[in-house]
């Protein structure tokens, strides 16, 4: 591998553990199938938890581009 | 099944908004050209590294949302309900990508004045390996480049023509406004180049954000909000607001975001994006507010979509294309203000739809006229080369309409084998970003294995195995390969040459 004196997200550990654990959230393997119920604040309780996954996501992003790369 | 009922809402005021509104992009992009800023080929495709973060941003965000994502991926959401949050998630995960793409491409871009992503590829593999490879590499990936983006083109002119015919109550057919839309881009990108459609598409993107937001406040105060729309399906239809109902459902899910995810960030007019940054911390501040563009955008657009399953249910599948364009129109039909806000959303398709036409187009003239007409004819200057840069850009435009007079397949379906093709060049220009061993045989060998598997796949009529797409399981045998076979054919002075490209 080449090296590089600047910061680069995709050598960094950090970035890919919390990405993948990320979008492994965003999914929703963890909920049973077939299933709406509870509803919470208007909306099915698992897309609620998937969009605040994705929100989340979005604030990673943002912190990827400051905190990875220099 | 019932059919959707049209409310002729609007009357003249549509099409004079329409083309009042197009002729002031016409006229940024002409101005841009007025002031002499296309008079190069460098400055006329690249804007000479002038766009700022903001304009870049926009841009970029401009580019991505399309006329697929206010009119088919909102349709999308419409047939599969909540499940289509995969949409919001995908869209997200293209920053991450390009992040990656951008931390090494912008400064390789900047030092070698690299334009377009077979530049990359020809400086990268163009040490060691036989001609012959490098031009079978150059060409495989300029057929999977220009596919995928040319494919990106004409979804917009499919959606352009759902939009106007159910607009204008069926007076405009839907053929007569793909032609209407594909001659209009054609106007458009020629008298401003990529600065004007970079400009114009800064502002589309304003138009977009503030279009779609207005929708959606429209749409539920007419229809009800997305609340009631869950309330009404839990009772209608279940499906549509529960979780998968298989694991394949699941897996599909992380494959759909695999494939979406990998391949929107290698369209030729995306890597142009990124290689025309003035330098790395224009193109990082850009993600200060894209991730929350792209999110706002994408999942307002699904709520369209469910709100549009519970007010106007039962439409078939390529009916349901029209929901946005029918839920904005009766919505118009009921109450002024929303008549109001209904322009501003057909300002804001139009918006996004013009501005990814113009930039997919322009992307692939100038990729063609490069790598095509410059190999016929090295000697041509560069006034030749713009001229016939434009012919071919039209040529190209003009090529979509057959295509699109019938649109055999659902735009998210176009989508899908847009970027099974697209995604196999991610080995030549993402994994050969970071290792330097990665050599021209081991790329060509993928490239062709993940071809193979893709095309042949999806020819078989085989979209999903499992739930993952033709494409991803085409690219992992891709990647694969690629590694065994440059690891055992690697020398050592190539290894020395890419590192020295790589890390200068």
């Amino acid at each position: 591998m080449g090296k590089t004196p600047t910061k680069e997200p995709a050598k960094n550990p950090l970035f890919w553990i919390l990405w993948l654990l990320i979008i492994a959230v965003s999914v929703p393997w963890y909920f049973p199938s077939k299933t709406y119920e509870p509803i919470v604040a208007g909306l099915p309780l698992w897309a609620l938890v998937v969009l605040v996954t994705i929100v989340l996501y979005a604030v990673f992003a943002t912190l990827s581009a400051y905190m990875f790369w220099r | 099944m019932p059919t959707a009922e049209i409310t002729p809402a609007f009357g003249m005021e549509a099409p004079i908004v329409a083309i009042a509104f197009v002729a002031i992009l016409i006229f940024v992009g002409y101005y841009s050209y007025k002031k002499r800023v296309g008079a190069t080929i460098y400055d006329f495709f690249l804007a000479s590294r002038l766009l700022g973060y903001f304009v870049l941003g926009l841009s970029l965000y401009a580019a991505q949302y399309s006329g697929n994502s206010f009119i088919g991926y909102a349709a999308r959401g419409y047939r599969s309900g909540f499940v289509f949050l995969m949409y919001p998630a995908f869209m997200v995960t293209i920053l991450p990508v390009l992040l990656i793409v951008a931390s090494r491409l912008i400064p390789i871009s900047i030092n070698r004045k690299l334009t377009l992503p077979t530049d990359y590829i020809r400086v990268r593999f163009g040490y060691g390996g036989s001609k012959s490879v490098i031009e079978a590499i150059l060409a495989l990936s300029l057929v999977f480049l220009v596919w995928g983006t040319f494919v990106q083109f004409f979804e917009q002119a499919i959606a352009m023509g759902y939009l106007g015919e159910v607009i204008s109550a069926g007076m405009f057919p839907y053929m007569y406004m793909v032609v209407v839309f594909v001659v209009g881009v054609i106007i458009f990108t020629i008298l401003g180049g990529f600065r004007g459609a970079a400009l114009a598409n800064a502002v589309m993107g304003l138009v977009m954000l503030l279009g779609l937001v207005g929708t959606l406040a429209m749409v539920s105060k007419d229809f009800g909000s997305i609340s009631d729309a869950v309330m009404v399906l839990a009772k209608s239809k279940p499906s549509l607001i529960s979780t998968p109902s298989t694991t394949t459902g699941v897996i599909n899910w992380f494959s759909t975001i695999a494939l979406v995810g990998v391949g929107a960030p290698l369209y030729i007019h995306i890597l142009q994006h990124v290689m025309a940054s003035k330098d790395p911390s224009t193109f990082k501040r850009t993600f200060l507010f894209t991730p929350y563009f792209y999110i706002l955008t994408a999942t307002s657009l699904l709520f369209i979509g469910i709100i549009g399953a519970s007010a106007i249910p039962g439409l078939g599948t390529m009916e349901s294309e029209r929901i946005v364009p029918l839920l904005v129109v009766n919505a118009a039909a009921k109450d002024p203000y929303s008549k109001v806000w209904g322009l501003l959303w057909l300002m804001a398709v139009l918006s996004a739809t013009l501005s990814t036409a113009a930039t997919t187009i322009i992307a692939i003239s100038v990729t063609v006229v490069r790598e095509v007409y410059r190999a016929v004819r090295p000697a041509a200057t560069e006034r030749e080369t713009l001229l016939v840069s434009r012919i071919i850009l039209a040529l190209i435009a003009l090529l979509a309409i057959p295509i699109v007079i019938e649109p055999r397949a659902t735009i998210w379906r176009w989508t899908e084998i847009k970027f099974e093709g697209l995604i196999q060049v991610f080995p030549a220009i993402v994994l050969s970003l970071y290792i330097p061993w990665v050599n021209s045989k081991g790329v060509l060998s993928g490239m062709i294995a993940g071809a193979i598997t893709a095309l042949a796949l999806t020819l078989s009529g085989t979209a999903t195995v499992q739930g993952i797409h033709a494409g991803v399981i085409g690219l992992i045998l891709n990647t694969v390969i690629c590694l065994i076979v440059s690891r055992v054919t690697v020398k050592p002075d190539e290894i020395a040459y890419a590192k020295t490209l790589l890390t200068s």
